[in-house]
């Protein structure tokens, strides 16, 4: 987390939809739409880690439950094999 | 022996199960160190007691267990890598998502789960285009052609 936040920017900028009163309103747009932007990069973080851990579970029972294949299997065939 | 095929099954399923309820605890450390926040000693109790439940209730027979264990062990030792990184990254993204869930605490919850889950979408993007492109082009032109 301390290595995310010294590489993302820090959003001094909040989510600002509506512009403010200073400036021209097209320019003013443009830069809330860029703060929201940046404040929303913050949630690609988590974003990014729950799709590795959704797809790590897939992995994870492949290898976990390959033997346990492997085992019911033998035990199938031996049953066919007595019959 | 339709029973022990049951107990095998669920025995090498439990060594999985045994081995994600660490997320119990690591989780509580991420929290602890990443967010700053201290626990006080009941809740560290509360913590200990809840992961020893979990253990218990899910461990299963013994002698079935080293039946499996005897068994072919091939590819467990890196399912069992595995689960450790996926605890860990499961783990940190909870606790990621409180702290950024909690950092603009005024803004709509709902503004910032949309957000969380565009970026998720932008992820998944990026992952359908790296690992399967070819099948999903398949797929959109067997569908159309199933249209017409």
């Amino acid at each position: 987390m301390l290595v995310t936040s010294a590489v993302l920017p820090t959003p001094s900028s909040t989510l600002q939809v509506v512009p403010t009163s200073s400036g021209v309103s097209g320019q003013s747009t443009k830069s809330s739409f860029r703060g929201l932007l940046r404040e929303s990069l913050w949630y690609a973080v988590p974003s990014c880690l729950y799709m590795i851990d959704n797809n790590l579970l897939y992995y994870i029972l492949a290898y976990i439950d390959a033997p346990t294949h492997i085992l019911v299997r033998g035990l199938l065939r031996s049953r066919v094999v007595q019959h | 022996m339709l029973c022990s095929i049951d107990l095998h099954h669920t025995n090498v399923l439990e060594l999985g199960a045994q081995l994600w309820q660490l997320k119990i605890p690591i989780t509580a450390i991420l929290f602890r160190v990443l967010l700053n926040k201290p626990l006080t000693s009941l809740k560290w109790c509360a913590l200990a007691l809840l992961f020893s439940g979990v253990l218990t209730t899910q461990s299963g027979n013994p002698e079935v267990m080293q039946q499996v264990t005897q068994g072919d062990t091939s590819g467990r030792a890196f399912g069992v890598v595995l689960v450790i990184i996926g605890v860990f990254v499961s783990a940190l993204a909870g606790v990621y998502t409180e702290w950024v869930l909690k950092r603009r605490a005024k803004h709509p919850f709902f503004v910032q789960n949309s957000m969380l889950y565009a970026w998720g979408v932008v992820f998944n993007m990026l992952g359908l285009v790296w690992k399967d492109l070819d099948r999903v082009r398949e797929y959109v032109r067997s569908a159309c052609a199933g249209r017409e």
